[in-house]
């Protein structure tokens, strides 16, 4: 193969990053995708063709952005980012897949991934009069396209909206003008859209007045922590299990302690590995007398439902990732998988019920609910 | 004081008490020995590591000038350099000196408790001693596990019920101590990551996930499976073994160092695995790092041995029919694959010793960023603080040359600060009065069940009793046991013993042990003869008891026929010249000068070139510590000047000649100077490279070319290739070339440059140098493998501005726009005459060989000559005025003295007999003899290093070497005759390497048949056709003559003329209508003990297919031709 000016180009779009990278393969064989699903991803080489400039779009498609690989990284190279570069040459030069490209339509025309209509957004909220956030609001609470438009997803909502109700706090949301995070165009590679959307976004957000975001997805408290921080956001984001971690310890909310049941809880990757948000969910769980009972692999190890990384969106062969979380989680022997994230949980019903395997899936907030004083 | 007993501890305690300094050797353990002691091999060299160590051990602990204080820390530390006031506590033993270490003790103890001598994979009791060598040897209560602890209201006390000599004292308390010091070194060496760390890994869950060091103790013989390789889940044999490197070091989550000794020990182990008969060994890995002397010829040798390596980090990924379920990609082809292994080996992380920190507070001393104590950049052994010196791993990661090389440097330093020296002479007892008449006492060793369990000992013991002139016999537990010494010298008085027989292990570790003894009586110590009917016999046939009862009979049979000719011998005494002569002005050579002078000893320099400074005049930066040579450089000048080193710039040596004390040398300005020692500091070439046009094409340029300057590269995008003239074509690594290159490309990139490095394995080993390699990954610097077994010009081309070759890293052929091409070298070895006129040897790259690569770094075969430097081998700036320091050390040990003593195991010429044929002049290996032919004839004993050659080529019998005299080696020989002799194969042995194959052989309990007897000499080149005929008169079946392979002679070749001999011989046999090929000759190296054993084997095998009739009409034959 004969590279023309080897690498340098690749290195001004990338930045130095790539070359940090020693090539050991660690990555490779800790990346569960390919652990899993049977399918041969070499993540070392998708690192190896970036640094020294080669173009190689195997698989770039099938990470899941989950950052497991990052975690056994001996050079802490920011692996999952130059994927996401990786993808950007890849879309730059029409190398996306059609799908993808139909999702970033579908967010330029309806601000939502899933072919939602704008005016359909806030169909969750019906009948729990929430204030529309434009009219000036404390909290934030940012639901996201997933939570908004699966309906399986909307009881998780109302719940969250509910203790907040319950909490006395002075929160609203944007209602069908709130509009995607633009995580997917991250993902996808589309830049330039992105920057476009985060900063109308971060325009109507501050025109809220809110102190803080709270989000129902850990995909959109992500973005905000760090795409929409660096692009000059400044109000203060939070996962909806972090703000009612902080709302129990101010004492704002308190549980009835119930039945001391068995649950197993499920690590959204985003959630533990992107943002360290590891205890506050477990210690919502125990507060409400809930007995976890951890899979084996769990907190910073937790392996991905395989949602991330835009796989939402696209087909894939072989075993499912959430196949192997759901088969984890029967080994507890619990009657039921708590977990903090709409993919997750869309992922992980999708798996339990079409294996038909007794466990039941639920979202932290509609298990709190129950147990609010 | 040193603090820490490790092997660095110890070898800077050897230096300093050889210097005349008093030293306090302060041990946290129970025993010193360190980690070297629990490791079962070294490399490359395959020593046994604990045989090595031990004698060093035992002499530290028999150096009058040495106080050794185990189970001692310390507490406080005041005063200044010249004068500290120490304050050292030391934990109670419960057990004195009067402890015979006969083991009854544990027996009786009731208490388990991990040992961790044995990395916690085998138990031990309360009172135990950690290893069998261990020194002091006196057991030790771990209190904490023991009954007694108090408050013990039911005291157990069965320990103190059952020892005889009532050595258990449970009254005894903590001590403390003050002591008023003129220097301290700190060796308190490192401690390992613990693997659970990296989960990855699986170790802590997976009981066959192994540590290296775990691994040690599986392979060691005297170890928790005696040294069987089976897995600890089941105790099965392992079949499939990996092993994974680089487990926490150079990882930015834990230790982002190299800890530089994995890579080899773990090499080492592979090759000890498949010796061990495992079939698969693989090691994963992402550079070997193989940069020490002699280190690429091992890794190659493990590929040749079959050991396999992947380029990969893997993962653990459980266990799967019983088996560790491992997937990894392997980076050279991309495929990601899954394997399944018996066991997996972690080559772990080493870290700062426990208590580090705590320590650096009370010496009021600084740490690095890692946590090892900090040194400066003008002398690598000075940490922050005057007068405190530190060596080996505790300021960071090293191999044992380099920890013991830096020990010696310590030491010279330290040195500076004393002003009383004294050598106290060991105890010695009124001189018995020798009778004529031999009379023999034979002590023989049950070694608990190692001798005893094989051989009868008391049978032999009876039948000793009837050989004429022993006069006593009497059977010990353990002859080596301090107590059974304390008694041997009560007999040797009591009996009027004057030839003293120790049947029991070998006296190449034993040896000097038994000799104090008999100096102990008063009885001169050269009266000893040991029969090595351990190693020789009890280990090596224990499914022959009978045979191996009967073995050893004759060996001490042998021993005493022999020991009736021993005669007292007197170390031989030599004035010393109280100057030093240090050849080139380098920055080894100007390290060298400013140690000794700082001793006060009179040091001139030599140096061929107008100016001094050596390489330090062509560099703009030394790597990877970033110090300014220019800087450097002045400091050492300024330091040489004010000193009052004598200089001779633009000098050569003409000639040099003489010996330990007394060398004369003749300069090129025709002036002599008489010295007492000699360091050789003649450094080494960069290396020229004929490769890629360089000299004829403007674009290639070498890594000293922009050292020098890089402003001459105007271009953008700049390829360095890496190992150009290193690790091709029987080349080994250069060592400090990967981290000058890193520190150039971080330059280059600084200057907005495109730069690409072709390389084979980074090595950047040492402490900040994979920060650079970091740092230059970090700034966009793109690294490419080029293929490992082809030298760069074959693997590379370039053409029209293009580099290209095959990236191993994506199995893709590359091609890389190139508008300067860096070639990046190493060094090349520097012939003089002064080394042929020296008789110094070379290794196989051209570098002088040192004395023994692991302890003897610095020393040459020849005493009296030390080597610093990159004349030894490569190394950087650092590492050579380390070398140059520890010269500096082993050259004022000698210098110091008035006297140097010699073992008087040297040549004499009876001139009488002496026909002045010129023969033995020209057979010596070290011109000690010199003469005329047919006028006159000399013999410097000074000189004469014992070999023996002279001896064999002697044609009038005028020449003789005491211990081994004719009559001696024939007085075995008949020995081993008497019975059944054409059932016997005559093996001599050379000392250094059949002998201690054959010593290998046994501590490797390799089992071979019982029909060799061995006669031990100096060197194979002593044996004479006299002798072998001799055997072959008495009946002999066979006789074979073994020595070191050619090349490795311990005396400079003398082995070729055994080669010659030994054709000449096969020819007499043959004339004769002998068959010749009952007279073998066979390499067999000290690390050979496989091979040994095989050969007598085969030679066993041979000697049955002989004719009764063939062996019988030998003597008649030979004697008809007389």
């Amino acid at each position: 193969m004969i590279v023309e000016d080897t690498g340098s180009k690749m290195l001004e779009i990338m930045g130095m990053g790539t070359t940090l990278c020693y090539q050991c393969g660690e990555c490779t064989v800790s990346c569960p995708v390919g652990e899993f699903t049977g399918e041969k991803i070499s993540v070392r080489s998708i690192i190896r063709a970036a640094q020294i400039g080669q173009e190689y779009y195997d698989n770039i498609w099938a990470c899941a952005t989950c950052k497991l690989c990052e975690n056994y990284c001996p050079r802490n190279v920011d692996i999952v980012n130059i994927i996401l570069a990786v993808r950007t040459m890849a879309f730059s030069k029409r190398k996306a897949p059609e799908k993808i490209e139909k999702v970033i339509w579908d967010i330029f025309e309806n601000g939502n991934p899933w072919g939602g209509k704008k005016k359909e957004r806030a169909k969750w909220a019906e009948g729990m009069e929430i204030k529309d956030a434009s009219e000036g609001v404390d909290v934030l609470l940012y639901v996201g396209c997933e939570a908004a438009y699966d309906p399986k997803q909307h009881g998780n909502v109302r719940s969250i909206a509910e203790i907040l109700r319950r909490a006395g706090v002075n929160f609203g949301i944007l209602g069908n003008n709130e509009r995607c995070c633009g995580e997917p165009l991250k993902n996808a590679g589309e830049i330039e859209y992105l920057e476009e959307l985060v900063s109308q976004n971060i325009d109507q957000f501050e025109g809220t007045g809110a102190k803080i975001i709270v989000t129902v997805s850990p995909h959109c408290s992500k973005m905000f922590k760090e795409v929409y921080r660096k692009a000059g956001l400044k109000i203060e984001v939070m996962h909806y299990t972090e703000y009612l971690n902080r709302l129990y310890s101010e004492g704002l909310i308190k549980f009835k302690v119930g039945n001391s049941e068995n649950v197993t809880y499920h690590d959204p990757c985003l959630l533990s590995r992107g943002e360290g948000v590891i205890e506050e969910p477990r210690d919502l769980l125990k507060a409400s007398g809930f007995k976890i009972v951890e899979m084996k692999d769990y907190g910073k190890n937790s392996i991905c439902c395989g949602g991330g990384g835009n796989r939402m969106f696209l087909e894939f062969k072989g075993k499912r990732l959430a196949d192997v979380r759901t088969d984890q989680a029967i080994e507890t022997g619990t009657g039921i998988i708590v977990t903090a994230c709409p993919y997750c949980n869309m992922n992980l019903h999708d798996s339990v019920k079409t294996r038909a395997i007794n466990i039941k899936v639920m979202e932290l907030a509609e298990l709190l609910k129950e147990r609010i004083e | 004081m040193v603090i820490g007993g490790g092997i660095a501890g110890i070898q800077a305690s050897l230096d300093l008490a050889d210097m005349g300094v008093k030293v306090i050797l302060v041990e946290k353990s129970p025993a010193i020995g360190g980690k070297m002691a629990a490791l079962d091999k070294n490399f490359p060299t395959l020593d046994c590591s604990i045989c090595i160590e031990a004698p060093k051990m035992s002499d530290v602990m028999h150096n009058p000038n040495i106080t050794v204080l185990t189970l001692a820390e310390i507490k406080g530390v005041s005063g200044k350099d010249g004068d500290f006031d120490v304050e050292v506590y030391q934990r109670p033993r419960f057990v004195t000196s009067e402890c015979t270490a006969c083991n009854l003790c544990v027996e009786v103890c009731p208490q388990l408790t991990k040992n961790e001598f044995d990395m916690n994979l085998a138990a031990r009791k309360a009172i135990y001693t950690p290893f069998s060598q261990a020194e002091p040897n006196t057991y030790v209560i771990d209190i904490d596990t023991c009954l007694n602890k108090p408050p013990n209201y039911l005291p157990c006390n069965r320990c103190t019920e059952t020892c005889g000599p009532g050595a258990i004292d449970f009254s005894m308390r903590p001590k403390t101590y003050r002591f008023r010091v003129g220097a301290i070194i700190v060796a308190t060496g490192f401690d390992l990551l613990n693997p659970e760390l990296l989960p990855e890994f699986g170790y802590g869950r997976d009981p066959d996930v192994l540590s290296s060091y775990e691994f040690e103790r599986l392979l060691n013989p005297a170890g928790p499976t005696e040294g069987e390789l089976i897995r600890p889940s089941d105790g099965k044999h392992i079949e499939k073994l990996s092993f994974i490197l680089c487990v926490g070091s150079r990882d930015q989550r834990y230790v982002p160092y190299c800890s530089r000794t994995c890579c080899m020990y773990s090499v080492k182990e592979a090759i000890q695995a498949r010796d061990h008969g495992i079939k698969d060994v693989t090691i994963f890995y992402m550079d070997i790092r193989a940069y020490g002397k002699g280190f690429d010829a091992f890794y190659e040798r493990s590929k040749n041995e079959g050991v396999r390596y992947v380029r990969s980090r893997p993962r653990y990924a459980g266990k799967e029919d019983g088996k560790i379920k491992i997937r990894y990609e392997d980076t050279e082809t991309g495929e990601i694959r899954e394997d399944h292994f018996d066991a997996v080996v972690l080559a772990t992380a080493s870290i700062p010793s426990r208590g580090t920190k705590e320590l650096s507070k009370i010496l009021g001393i600084e740490l690095n960023e890692y946590g090892f104590f900090k040194t400066s950049f003008t002398n690598p052994v000075q940490s922050t603080r005057e007068g405190i010196f530190i060596a080996g791993c505790a300021s960071g990661p090293k191999d044992i040359p380099d920890s013991v090389t830096e020990a010696s440097a310590a030491a010279s330093a330290a040195q500076r600060y004393i002003n009383k020296r004294e050598w106290i002479e060991m105890e010695k007892a009124e001189p018995l009065p020798i009778s004529n008449e031999p009379r023999i006492g034979v002590f023989l060793c049950d070694c608990g069940t190692n001798i005893a369990g094989v051989v009868n000992v008391k049978e032999v013991a009876e039948k000793v009793k009837s050989i004429p002139n022993v006069v006593y016999v009497e059977e010990n537990k353990y002859t080596c046991a301090g107590s059974t010494q304390d008694n041997i010298v009560k007999k040797i008085r009591e009996y009027n013993l004057n030839r003293v027989i120790v049947a029991a292990c070998s006296l190449k570790t034993h040896g000097v042990t038994f000799q104090r003894v008999l100096s102990r009586a008063g009885l001169n110590p050269y009266l000893l003869e040991m029969p090595n009917i351990r190693n020789l016999d009890s280990w090596v046939h224990k499914n022959e008891k009978e045979n191996a009862t009967k073995k050893a009979y004759e060996m001490i049979l042998m021993s005493a026929y022999k020991s009736v000719y021993l005669k007292p011998l007197e170390d031989l005494e030599f004035p010393v010249t109280k100057r030093a002569l240090i050849i080139g002005g380098g920055p080894a050579g100007l390290s060298s000068a400013i140690a000794l002078a700082r001793a006060g000893i009179e040091t001139h320099l030599v140096e061929r070139e107008e100016k001094l400074g050596g390489m330090l005049n062509e560099l703009t930066h030394i790597s990877p510590y970033g110090t300014d040579p220019k800087e450097l450089l002045n400091y050492l000048l300024n330091e040489v000047k004010n000193l009052g080193v004598k200089l001779h710039l633009s000098t050569r040596i003409e000639k040099v000649s003489g010996f330990i004390g007394n060398f004369n040398v003749i300069l090129s300005d025709k002036s002599t100077l008489d010295v007492g020692a000699l360091i050789i500091a003649t450094g080494a070439d960069p290396y020229l490279p004929k490769e890629f046009g360089y000299g004829n094409n403007e674009r290639v340029i070498t890594t000293l070319d922009i050292e020098k300057n890089m402003d001459i590269i105007k271009e953008n995008n700049i390829t360095i290739i890496s190992c150009v003239g290193s690790r091709s074509n029987g080349r080994g690594c250069s060592r400090f070339c990967c981290s000058t290159m890193m520190n150039q490309a971080i330059k280059l990139r600084e200057r907005g440059k495109n730069v690409r490095v072709i390389y084979k394995d980074i090595r950047t080993y040492s402490m900040y140098a994979e920060d650079l390699y970091l740092k230059a990954s970090n700034m966009g610097v793109q690294f490419f493998r080029y293929d490992q077994d082809s030298p760069p010009d074959k693997a590379i081309k370039f053409e029209n501005g293009n580099v290209s070759f095959k990236d191993h890293l994506t199995g893709n052929d590359i091609s890389i726009p190139t508008d300067i091409l860096v070639l990046n070298i190493g060094l090349s070895p520097r012939d003089d005459d002064i080394f042929s006129q020296l008789t110094l040897s070379k290794d196989e790259n051209g570098f002088l060989l040192e004395l023994h690569p692991k302890l003897g770094p610095v020393e040459n075969a020849i005493a009296g000559i030390y080597l610093a430097g990159t004349s030894q081998g490569p190394k950087d700036v650092y590492e050579s005025m380390v070398q140059g320091f520890a010269a500096a050390s082993k050259a004022a040990s000698v210098l110091f003295k008035d006297k140097i003593k010699k073992e008087p195991i040297v040549a004499s010429i009876d001139t009488n007999k002496c026909i002045k044929c010129m023969r033995c002049v020209n057979v010596c290996p070290y011109g000690a003899i010199t003469g005329e032919l047919t006028k006159w004839i000399k013999h410097n004993p000074a000189l004469c290093q014992g070999c023996g050659d002279c001896v064999a080529e002697c044609p009038v019998d005028a020449i003789t070497i005491p211990n081994f005299t004719d009559r001696d080696i024939l007085a075995q020989i008949d020995a081993a005759t008497e019975v059944e002799p054409e059932k016997k194969v005559i093996v001599f042995t050379c000392n250094w390497c059949s002998y201690a194959g054959a010593d290998l052989a046994g501590i490797s309990k390799i089992q071979y048949p019982s029909s060799a007897r061995l006669i031990r000499v100096m060197c194979s080149s002593r044996i004479s056709q006299k002798l072998v005929m001799h055997a072959f008169e008495r009946g002999a079946a066979a006789v074979a003559v073994t020595g070191c392979h050619i090349g490795d002679c311990h005396y400079n070749y003398a082995n070729r003329d055994t080669e010659k001999r030994f054709e000449r011989w096969r020819k007499f046999l043959a004339a004769r209508n002998i068959n010749p090929e009952r007279l073998q000759l066979y390499w067999v190296s000290a690390a050979e003990g496989i091979r040994f054993a095989q050969f007598i084997k085969k030679m066993d095998e041979f000697i049955k297919t002989i004719p009764k009739e063939e062996i019988e009409s030998t003597p008649k034959k030979l004697r008809g031709s007389k």
